[in-house]
């Protein structure tokens, strides 16, 4: 199957929508991250088929990183708006945190992971540290929050292009 | 010196301990691996690099700050879990 741009956008939000399901009925937070992190892919692969429509890409975060422009925040309509300079950084640093945060704890083996081999991962980063309940949880809301959050941007800029 | 010499050497002035992997790909992008990452949060993370590149004493412009699409902090540990390149 090829998709197109547009698709990969519609993916994007509709894969995020579902790994929340998936979180908040706790069936299961290796499907729920990994979900997660399929949303951002998606929306990377949106804007990287804007670029090059003959792109085969594998499932590899960091490669789509490079590839995308979704990180070279444009300021234009931020300063044209009039946002201040240190509030457009922190916005662009926040970005920056969340994919961070995806490159930590997403995995693409993720799909194949039993709760019981998530929670060795997670624990082999160090991420249980310091975590009162249910550290998976916790680390499976970080995941998806983060994702949001590059969905989101993805979503307003891919909005903005189509205007 | 290049954008990503720049860049590296910028990060390797503020994170003790840095292993550095950067690649220039129409932008530069990779990672900074210190144990210094240890218990620090995502935000407190990306607030080091941009200082870093900020601060550093090899100059960087606008334009070359704009260049660089996204360097990952992570911790030992945490590389050692990315899949294999």
């Amino acid at each position: 199957m090829k998709f197109t741009g547009e698709e990969y956008y519609r993916a994007s939000i509709e894969r995020m929508r579902q790994a929340r399901e998936i979180h908040d009925s706790g069936a299961g937070y290796a499907l729920a991250m990994y979900t997660g992190g399929l949303a951002v892919e998606c929306i990377l692969r949106a804007f990287r088929w804007n670029k090059d429509r003959s792109f085969e890409g594998r499932h590899d975060l960091k490669d789509l990183l490079k590839a995308s422009d979704l990180l070279r925040i444009n300021e234009e309509p931020s300063r044209k708006r009039g946002v201040a300079e240190n509030e457009r950084r922190q916005s662009s640093i926040a970005l920056h945190a969340a994919m961070n945060e995806v490159v930590v704890l997403w995995n693409n083996n993720l799909r194949f992971a039993p709760e019981a081999s998530l929670r060795a991962f997670v624990n082999s980063i160090g991420r249980f540290q310091g975590v009162k309940g249910n550290a998976l949880k916790k680390n499976s809301a970080d995941l998806l929050n983060a994702a949001q959050m590059i969905v989101d941007r993805g979503g307003t800029l891919w909005t903005l292009k189509k205007k | 010196m290049d954008l990503k010499e720049k860049v590296a050497l910028s990060l390797k002035g503020a994170v003790a301990d840095a292993r550095i992997r950067l690649e220039d790909d129409d932008g530069i992008s990779g990672f900074v691996v210190s144990p210094e990452f240890r218990g620090m949060s995502a935000l407190d993370r990306q607030m080091l690099i941009d200082k870093a590149i900020r601060n550093s004493s090899v100059k960087l412009s606008k334009a070359e700050r704009r260049q660089i699409l996204g360097i990952a902090a992570l911790t030992p540990a945490e590389f050692d879990t990315l899949d294999p390149r």
